[in-house]
C-alpha cells in the first residue's frame, strides 16, 4: 500500500514539478541581478498558451523534426521512472538502472539535435 | 551433424562464385546462380548452428591430411557458433544486396570476380572458427586475408585503391608472419598442432607472455585495435559497400575471435592481460570515436567506429580475463557475454550502415558527406535503415547496441567488489571511458545523420537523388528487424551466450546463464518494449492533434533572411569543430583557411593548426576587400602518416643497399646459384 502511494506521489510530482524549476531558476537570476524577473509560474503560463497555438513547421523538414519533442517527452518520462525520491526507492529499480537512465537522455539527445539539424539552417 | 551441415555449407558457399567465372559477363545469369548457391550454403550454415543450439551435441570431424602437423580437424562448440552466425548471415544478406547495388551488367569488368571472391571470403571465415588445428585453422586464414585483398581492390583501375589495397596486403602479412609465430610456439608447448588447452606445467611464464603478445599482435592487426589499425580506414572506404559490410561486421571479428581463442586456452591467466585488453580497449574505442568525428568521407568514418567497437568488445573480453584471474564468474560472464554479444550486435548494425551508406552512394556517386544532404525525402526507407544503425551503434535504448554495452558497464561496476570478495577497482576506470565513447558516438552519429539525411541538398547530384531497389532495401530491412529484436528479446540470446562463455572458461561451465546477467536484462526488455509502444502512442496522439489544428509551413526562420541557402546548415566539419579542437593533441587535424593578415583576431579556422602541421595558406593576404577563397580541413591517420610511413620509409633506405645485389643480368643470379650450392655442399 505504501508503495503505491509513493509511487502516485513520485508520478504526480515529477509530472507537474518541473516547470516549477524553471521559475525558480529564472527568479534567482532576477534577484541577484537586482530585477523582479517573471512570475514564479511563467513556465506554466506559457506552456498553456503554446497548447492553445497552431504548429508552424519549417519547409525543409521532414518527419525526423516531429519525431524530436515525442522522442524527447517519452525518453523522459521513462526515465522519471527510474529515478528514486527522497528515501523511497523508484518505481522501477533493478541492477544498473542508472545507466539506462543516463543512455534513455542520450537517446533524447540525439533526437533533439537531429531535429535541430532538419531544419537546414544553423540557426 | 551441425559439423557436416556446416562443412556442406562452407563448400558450396566457396564455390558459389565459380560458375559465374564461366557465364557471360554481360548477363545476369551468373549473378543470380551465385545468389542461389549463397541461400543455399546459409541456409545449410545456419541450420547446422541451429542444430547444435538445440541438440548441443557435437562430433569432431577428423580426417587424415599429409601436410606435415596438419590434420582435418573441425568441431563446434559455443564460441564456434557464435561467430558462425554473423558470417553466414551477413555474407547472404551482402549477396543478395550485391545484386541490384554491382549488377554484372553495370560492372562487367570485375563483378564476376568479386562474387568469387565473396564466396571464398565467407568458406575462409567459417572455416577458421571451426578448426581445431592450426594448419588448418591457417589455411582459413589466408584464404579469407588474400580474398578480402581482391575484394578492396575490386576497382583496382583506381589510384587509390591500389593504395589502399596494398597497405592491407601489408598488414595482413605481417598479422600472418606473427600467427606463424604464434603457432610454432603453441607447438612448443603443447607437442601437436592441435588447438587443446595447455599443459599447465609446461608453460613459463615468459612462454605464456609470450604467446599472449604475439598472439594479440597477430590477431590486433585483422580485428584493428588502436595502434595497428592503419590498413582499417582506407580498405573499408573504397571496398564497394557489401564488402565493406563484411569486412567491417565480419571479418575483423575473425581477429577478435583469434584472441578468445587462444585466451581460452590458458586456464590461469596473468592479471596484467587482462589489464592490457582493458587499457587497450578502452584507447582504440576512445580514440577510434575521436578519429571518426574529423572524418568525412562517410565509409572512412564508419570504418573509424569499427575500431571504437573492436576497443567496446576487447573491453569486455578484457573483464572476463581479469575475472578468470581472480576467479569471478560474474565478471567473466558479463564481460565476455557483454563482448560477444557485441560482436553479433556490431556485426548487424555495421553492416546496416554500411549497406546504408551504399545505397546513398549508389544514388548520389559520392561519399563526401558535405556534398550530401536533404536525403531523407528521396531516399526515406534509406533514411529510416540508417537512423536505426546509428541509434544501435551509439548503444542507446531499446536496440541492440544498449544490451551488450550494459552488460560490459554492470562488469565494470562489479569490480568494485560487493564485501568479502576480490575487488580489481582498476578495471572500473573502463566504465568512464565506455561512457566516453557512448557519448562521443551520438555526436558523430547526430552529425553524419544530420549532414548526409536531414536539412536541404548541398549539391546537384544530391538533388537528383532516388532511392534504391527493393533488393537493396530488403537485406536492409532485415538487419533493422535483427537489431530490434536482438533489443527487445535479449534474455533469450543469454543461453546460447552462456555456451559461448561456457567454452571459453569451461571450469565456470556449470554457472550457466547468471543470474547477474539475466535479472536485468529482463528489465532491459520489458522496458525496451515500453519505449516501443509509448513512442508509437505518443506519435499517434501528435498525429491526432496536428490534425485538428491549424498547420503551416514555411521557409526556416533565419533571424528574418527570408531566402535560407544549403551553406547556411551545419556542415560535417562545422559541427564537429569543438570536439576535433578538443582531441587536436592526437588527429592533428590539417586546415587550409585564409589568414586575415589584417586583423589580429582571426574568426575560425586558424586556431585550428596549431595541433597539426598546416597545408600552404590558400591566399596570402585578404586585403581591404574580400576576394575569392577557400577553406578546407581534413583528419588524416595519425599512426600511418606520422609513425608507420616513416619507419617504412627509413627501412626501404636501409634496405636499398641490397639493390646492389639485385643487377637484372642472368649471368649474376646464375653465379648466385652457384655460390650458395657451393656454400651448402661446404657446410654440409
Amino acid at each position: 500500500m505504501e508503495t503505491i502511494i509513493c509511487n502516485t506521489v513520485h508520478l504526480v510530482l515529477a509530472f507537474t514539478l518541473p516547470p516549477l524549476l524553471l521559475g525558480v531558476i529564472a527568479k534567482t537570476k532576477a534577484l541577484f541581478a537586482g530585477r523582479v524577473g517573471p512570475p514564479l509560474l511563467q513556465a506554466y503560463y506559457d506552456l498553456i498558451k503554446l497548447l492553445r497555438k497552431g504548429s508552424v513547421f519549417g519547409t525543409t523538414t521532414t518527419w525526423v523534426f516531429r519525431a524530436g519533442p515525442v522522442v524527447g517527452l517519452v525518453t523522459t518520462s521513462l526515465a522519471v521512472l527510474v529515478v528514486p525520491l527522497a528515501d523511497y526507492a523508484a518505481p522501477i529499480s533493478f541492477t544498473g538502472d542508472f545507466v539506462l537512465l543516463a543512455y534513455l537522455l542520450g537517446l533524447c539527445r540525439f533526437f533533439t539535435a537531429s531535429a535541430a539539424l532538419d531544419t537546414g539552417s544553423a540557426f | 551433424m551441425s559439423e557436416q551441415l556446416i562443412l556442406l555449407g562452407i563448400i558450396i558457399a566457396a564455390t558459389s562464385g565459380v560458375p559465374g567465372l564461366v557465364l557471360s559477363r554481360y548477363s545476369t545469369t551468373g549473378q543470380c546462380v551465385t545468389t542461389v548457391l549463397a541461400v543455399i550454403a546459409a541456409v545449410l550454415g545456419l541450420s547446422g548452428i541451429t542444430r547444435f543450439w538445440t541438440s548441443g551435441d557435437s562430433q569432431e570431424i577428423v580426417l587424415a591430411w599429409s601436410v606435415p602437423g596438419g590434420e582435418f580437424n573441425v568441431s563446434m562448440d559455443g564460441l564456434s557458433a557464435l561467430f558462425l552466425l554473423p558470417v553466414f548471415l551477413v555474407s547472404l544478406l551482402g549477396n543478395i544486396y550485391g545484386l541490384s547495388y554491382w549488377k554484372q551488367t553495370e560492372h562487367a569488368d570485375n563483378g564476376r570476380q568479386l562474387r568469387f571472391f565473396y564466396g571464398l571470403l565467407t568458406a575462409g571465415m567459417a572455416l577458421l572458427v571451426i578448426a581445431r588445428n592450426s594448419m588448418l585453422f591457417l589455411v582459413g586464414w589466408e584464404v579469407m586475408a588474400l580474398s578480402a585483398f581482391f575484394l578492396v581492390t575490386t576497382e583496382d583501375d583506381q589510384q587509390d585503391v591500389r593504395e589502399a589495397g596494398w597497405i592491407y596486403l601489408v598488414a595482413t602479412h605481417v598479422a600472418t608472419l606473427f600467427l606463424f609465430g604464434l603457432f610454432g610456439l603453441l607447438y612448443a608447448v603443447n607437442g601437436s598442432l592441435t588447438l587443446a588447452p595447455l599443459n599447465e606445467e609446461a608453460v613459463t611464464p615468459g612462454m605464456a607472455w609470450a604467446i599472449f603478445v604475439v598472439a594479440l599482435v597477430g590477431f590486433g592487426l585483422k580485428a584493428g585495435i588502436m595502434p595497428l589499425h592503419i590498413w582499417l580506414p582506407s580498405s573499408h572506404a573504397i571496398a564497394p559497400s557489401h564488402v565493406s559490410a563484411i569486412m567491417s561486421g565480419v571479418l575483423i571479428k575473425m581477429g577478435i575471435y583469434g584472441i578468445v581463442r587462444i585466451t581460452s586456452l590458458f586456464p590461469h591467466p596473468p592479471l596484467e592481460w587482462g589489464g592490457t585488453l582493458l587499457a587497450l580497449g578502452a584507447v582504440s574505442g576512445v580514440l577510434g570515436v575521436a578519429f571518426a568525428i574529423g572524418q568525412h568521407d562517410l565509409k572512412r568514418l564508419l570504418a573509424y567506429h569499427s575500431i571504437e567497437n573492436i576497443g567496446i568488445i576487447i573491453m569486455g573480453i578484457g573483464l572476463a580475463l581479469v575475472g578468470r584471474s581472480v576467479g569471478r564468474a560474474e565478471w567473466i560472464i558479463l564481460g565476455l557475454g557483454g563482448g560477444l554479444l557485441h560482436v553479433w550486435n556490431h556485426a548487424l548494425f555495421k553492416a546496416l550502415l554500411f549497406l546504408s551508406a551504399g545505397s546513398v552512394i549508389h544514388a548520389v556517386h559520392t561519399r563526401e558527406i558535405d556534398h550530401l544532404g536533404g536525403l531523407a525525402k528521396a531516399m526515406p526507407r534509406t533514411a529510416l535503415c540508417f537512423l536505426v544503425g546509428a541509434v544501435a551503434i551509439c548503444g542507446l535504448p531499446p536496440l541492440n547496441g544498449f544490451v551488450s554495452e550494459f552488460l560490459i558497464y554492470l562488469g565494470l561496476f562489479d569490480t568494485l567488489g560487493i564485501e568479502g570478495g576480490p575487488s580489481c577497482a582498476g578495471a572500473a576506470f573502463g566504465a568512464p571511458a565506455l561512457a566516453l565513447i557512448g557519448a562521443l558516438a551520438v555526436a558523430c552519429f547526430v552529425k553524419v545523420f544530420g549532414a548526409v539525411f536531414l536539412g536541404t541538398a548541398r549539391s546537384e547530384h544530391a538533388q537528383h537523388a532516388h532511392e534504391s531497389r527493393a533488393s537493396m532495401i530488403g537485406p536492409m530491412a532485415l538487419l533493422v528487424i535483427c537489431c530490434f529484436s536482438i533489443g527487445l528479446a535479449s534474455p533469450f540470446a543469454a543461453p546460447v551466450l552462456g555456451q559461448g562463455v561456457s567454452s571459453w572458461a569451461p571450469e565456470f561451465a556449470d554457472k550457466g546463464p547468471d543470474q547477474a546477467m539475466l535479472a536485468p536484462l529482463e528489465w532491459i526488455s520489458i522496458l525496451g518494449v515500453v519505449l516501443v509502444v509509448a513512442l508509437v502512442l505518443a506519435s499517434a496522439a501528435l498525429w491526432l492533434r496536428l490534425r485538428g489544428s491549424v498547420v503551416q509551413t514555411g521557409p526556416t526562420w533565419g533571424c528574418g533572411y527570408l531566402a535560407p541557402t544549403p551553406r547556411m546548415q551545419y556542415t560535417s566539419s562545422s559541427f564537429a569543430q569543438l570536439l576535433v579542437g578538443l582531441f587536436d593533441w592526437v588527429l592533428r587535424p590539417r586546415t587550409r583557411a585564409p589568414c586575415l593578415r589584417s586583423q589580429a583576431y582571426s574568426p575560425f579556422g586558424c586556431e585550428l593548426t596549431d595541433g597539426g602541421s598546416t597545408m600552404p595558406p590558400s591566399s596570402k593576404d585578404l586585403g581591404l576587400f574580400p576576394q575569392k577563397t577557400d577553406f578546407c580541413s581534413a583528419v588524416p591517420d595519425t599512426v600511418l602518416d606520422e609513425a608507420v610511413l616513416p619507419t617504412f620509409r627509413i627501412g626501404a633506405r636501409l634496405f636499398s643497399r641490397l639493390r646492389m645485389l639485385q643487377q637484372g643480368s642472368i649471368q649474376t643470379y646464375v653465379l648466385y646459384i652457384f655460390l650458395a650450392l657451393l656454400g651448402l655442399l661446404l657446410w654440409r
